[in-house]
């Protein structure tokens, strides 16, 4: 049995690759149905593939000006961490297709990827709600609303009393031969995305 | 049901992998025998990109449609007219 409760390691400070903060302006939310995925044999925190069911595909979500955002955070429980997770973005527009969308984010569970700006480490392409989804709980269009523009500001979040057993795994997603890289990883998503 | 390495006919690439999407991520090399593999691959198609290149008499593999080579049609190439022989237009 692994040793899951001892720390193995420490953090040295350095300056060859300082931690920046954002996320890229762009999140890849798929259908939790849709796709199954490949974990590390011995680290389940690290996504090693990602296989559609079918057709199914990734929806890419475009935005801008640094406005997207993860959160991921620890809730101590009676049996253990668990982590909430919450993706703040944005869609900048207004059509029945959007609205669409959002309806079925909020019903239907969803996961999601996002890109950090800092993709100097192993941990650069994040997925949210591998476990137990996400859904989409606050969808807010304020028309007259100056920050926004008219667009809709939106969040996706763990469902109702649902919580995350692992912090967001890493997607780490390797070429046909060799190791796996950042862009290799955002090769494999965009041969996903739908067109 | 064996499990040897070195005769089994579906060998998995690597990692714990889900055959079904929001299920536990289970199957790997080591507890995937080649009936149980057989059995999910009827059952769960798309997990075939799953296994290494090794022969699936039972999956259908998807060809990649043959490029007929065009033939030139029977019918005579119609000649353009010629522009003398155009009406006049003007």
């Amino acid at each position: 049995m692994s040793i899951y409760n001892k720390i193995n390691a420490g953090f040295a400070l350095g300056t060859a690759e300082p931690v920046t903060s954002g996320i890229e302006d762009v999140i890849y939310i798929f259908n939790q149905d849709d796709i199954t995925l490949t974990f590390d044999t011995t680290n389940p925190l690290i996504v090693t593939g990602l296989t559609t069911v079918s057709a199914a595909k990734i929806y890419k979500f475009n935005g801008t000006n640094n406005s997207f955002n993860t959160i991921s955070k620890l809730a101590k429980t009676s049996v253990g961490p668990r982590y909430t997770e919450e993706i703040d973005f944005n869609i900048a527009g207004l059509s029945v297709d959007i609205k669409t969308q959002l309806q079925a984010m909020g019903y239907g569970r969803v996961c999601a990827i996002a890109v950090n700006n800092y993709n100097a480490s192993d941990s650069a392409i994040e997925l949210f709600g591998a476990v137990n989804g996400l859904i989409l709980t606050d969808a807010e269009r304020s028309a007259a609303d100056e920050t926004m523009d008219g667009g809709y500001k939106l969040k996706l979040t763990n469902p109702d009393k649902l919580r995350e057993p692992y912090p967001p795994r890493a997607v780490s997603i390797a070429p046909e031969s060799g190791s796996a890289t950042y862009v290799s990883t955002i090769a494999a998503i965009e041969a996903l995305v739908a067109a | 049901m064996t499990n040897d390495p070195m005769t089994k006919k579906y060998i998995l690439k690597p990692g714990k992998h889900q055959f079904a999407p929001g299920s536990h991520a289970t199957h790997h090399n080591d507890n995937l025998t080649d009936a149980e593999a057989e059995w999910y691959l009827e059952r769960y198609p798309h997990i075939a990109t799953l296994f290494e290149a090794t022969p699936f008499p039972e999956v259908k593999s998807v060809k990649s449609p043959k490029i007929k080579s065009v033939k030139p049609s029977s019918q005579k190439p119609v000649k353009s007219k010629k522009n003398e022989d155009l009406p006049a237009t003007n």
